[in-house]
């Protein structure tokens, strides 16, 4: 019997040889300069249009502009919802004399995940994780990997291991590289920054009652963590597509629909109410320490709540993984 | 192989605790979230804002503080300047060489107890002791929606009734913006008639007229307070000047209202 250790050991020197952890690590570097870029060129011009930077004159403007956002007619009531929600964090930010966005290399990382989250890192896992064992088909190589004398189900639990590993270490990339980059245009402080969470949302009202003051530092660990789990939920599916489909473009293809479509979901959950039992309409669990929404303008999902959300994932995470373990341990290997 | 094991040994150690903390995390930011800690802490460490905008306010900048409805607003302005406020900002940065910083709070469809309401607000209230000059139109809500009936028409008949109260809210509107903060500039930008081509016989003409005198007379009564008129502007050729909605200026009627108030400032 050999043990997983060694097992794991391969799959990881298999994933780095590859060099499609590179080819990540690039596109995030690529991704964080350009929007690092566009950050400051924001910044310029709401300095242009207001005429000033001052972060209180600014929360003003947004809330008046909210409010006159409110008073439009042709806006459908989710949508109001929504704002209303938005006017009351501003309001309380205002009130507690905090800062929503002091510029820094913190704060922009705490904001790319929070925006990264629904869709690019997911992505970024789907990359590595979609031709796990379906590339092992198209090589041939599953006939070797299989007629070693190691049960199948350590075989598919050492990549399952190894993908924990690299999600681990793309989440952890990201963070660095996010600091690094933006943090020459911001500055690298901004840790220790008070940072406002704990709000609820219930229908149109947003509960400050637990709001709470936290480092920037904490919020961070927490929002990271909490997409390190969403991400790898996706790569748990993924898998699954990866033992159930052979080739890596249809897999990949699936991948994409599905996550794309959480995104446009998002907006429509507030009237289709089971589409919240999908994992992609999940995925944005950090939006539970801003109480921020999903996706800007889209409208706080009904019973979503923490606890709904992790368990929605880990139940996903779970079924992915009992079938993909079924499949591949029984399955008979032909070509 | 030597290069790979010692790639494993990195890669592998640094992802491994890599997932030890972001578990952690994970459960921290649930309990954080499901459990939250009630905020005590934050009172002390956070104290009230005192006046932390004037303090950090640059000095040598003009701050414009813009309250009232749609026409401050910009309403009907396409071409992204902001309304006559903003257009008014751009002039007085050329003239004067210096940056004038723009505070829009107007609200579209407010009528004067809103605005009267808002202002209890201790935030507002800081904003315009901080403006170097307030700029306001309010009042067009409370006349239209007095005399709006069932038909196209409009109520002359009713605005008449109501006229009296709704200047009182003005007055009230504009002496405590004077009390506030009686060093700044005071611009109240004054009615136009949108429905003058209907207008036959003069009577909302005659309304508003009496509305912008009555404006004029409570801004007698403080001295660095203004009543813009826009009254004339508006009276040849106004489909000219007018946004879709036939209520509203266009781009280049919000350019005349901003060409009289900058003239009234510099």
């Amino acid at each position: 019997m050999i043990s997983l250790y060694p097992l794991i050991q391969n799959e990881t020197i298999k994933l780095l040889k590859k060099r499609r952890f590179l080819v990540i690590l690039v596109i995030v570097v690529v991704l964080v300069s350009v929007f690092t870029y566009a950050q400051t060129r924001i910044a310029e011009n709401t300095r242009k249009q207001l005429g000033t930077t001052d972060w209180r004159i600014t929360t003003q403007n947004q809330i008046a502009d909210n409010t006159n956002k409110l008073s439009n007619i042709r806006i459908p009531d989710e949508a109001k919802r929504a704002i209303k929600v938005e006017i009351t964090r501003l309001q309380y930010a205002l009130d507690k004399n905090i800062n929503p966005q002091t510029p820094s290399g913190v704060t922009f990382t705490r904001d790319f995940f929070g925006n990264a989250i629904g869709l690019f890192l997911p992505l970024l896992v789907v990359i590595l994780a979609i031709d796990l064992v379906s590339a092992e088909h198209s090589t041939g190589t599953i006939k070797i990997l299989l007629t070693r004398p190691v049960r199948r189900w350590k075989v598919l639990m050492s990549k399952l291991i190894t993908l924990l590993l690299f999600t681990s270490l793309i989440i952890l990339m990201t963070t660095l590289i996010c600091y690094a980059i933006s943090g020459l245009a911001f500055g690298y402080s901004g840790w220790s920054m008070p940072v406002i969470t704990g709000f609820q949302v219930t229908g149109d009202q947003l509960i400050t009652a637990n709001a709470h003051v936290i480092e920037q530092w904490r919020y961070l660990f927490m929002e990271i963590s909490l997409c390190w789990f969403s991400c790898f939920v996706v790569g748990c599916i993924s898998l699954m597509v990866s033992v159930l489909v052979r080739s890596t473009a249809a897999g990949m293809g699936i991948m994409l629909a599905a996550l794309i479509s959480g995104v446009i979901l998002v907006n429509m959950v507030a009237s289709w109410d089971s589409a919240k039992y999908f994992f992609m309409v999940n995925l944005q669990t950090n939006t539970f320490l801003s109480a921020a929404l999903p996706s800007a303008g889209s409208p706080p999902v009904p019973g979503l709540t923490l606890p709904f959300s992790l368990s929605v994932l880990a139940a996903w995470a779970l079924i992915s993984l009992v079938i993909s373990f079924s499949v591949f341990t029984k399955r008979d290997i032909l070509n | 192989m030597k290069s790979s094991i010692v790639l494993w040994r990195a890669a592998g150690s640094l992802a491994f605790v890599a997932t030890l903390l972001f578990m952690f995390g994970l459960i921290y930011a649930a309990q954080d979230i499901i459990y939250p800690k009630p905020s005590d802490a934050n009172a002390a460490s956070n104290p009230v804002p005192t006046n932390s905008a004037a303090e950090s306010l640059p000095k040598g900048e003009t701050m414009i503080l813009a309250l009232g409805d749609s026409l401050t607003r910009g309403t009907g302005d396409l071409s992204g300047d902001g309304g006559y406020v903003g257009k008014v900002r751009t002039h007085l940065e050329e003239l004067w060489k210096k940056p004038v910083n723009v505070v829009n709070q107007a609200v579209n469809g407010w009528r004067a107890d809103s605005l009267l309401q808002f202002m209890e607000e201790p935030d507002v209230q800081k904003l315009i002791r901080q403006a170097d000059i307030v700029m306001l139109t309010i009042g067009a809500n409370d006349l239209s929606q007095a005399g709006s009936t069932n038909q196209s028409d409009i109520n002359y008949a009713e605005i008449n009734k109501n006229l009296p109260v709704i200047e009182e809210k003005l007055n009230q509107i504009l002496t405590k913006i004077a009390a506030l903060n009686p060093n700044s500039k005071i611009v109240y930008v004054g009615l136009y008639n949108p429905y003058i081509k209907k207008d036959r016989n003069q009577e909302g003409s005659s309304i508003l007229q009496q509305w912008n005198l009555k404006a004029a007379q409570i801004a007698d009564g403080f001295p660095n307070m203004i009543v813009v008129p826009t009254f004339d502007l508006f009276q040849f050729d106004i489909q000219k000047y007018l946004y879709t909605d036939e209520f509203h200026p266009n781009s280049l009627g919000y350019d005349r209202i901003a060409a009289r108030v900058v003239q009234a400032l510099e």
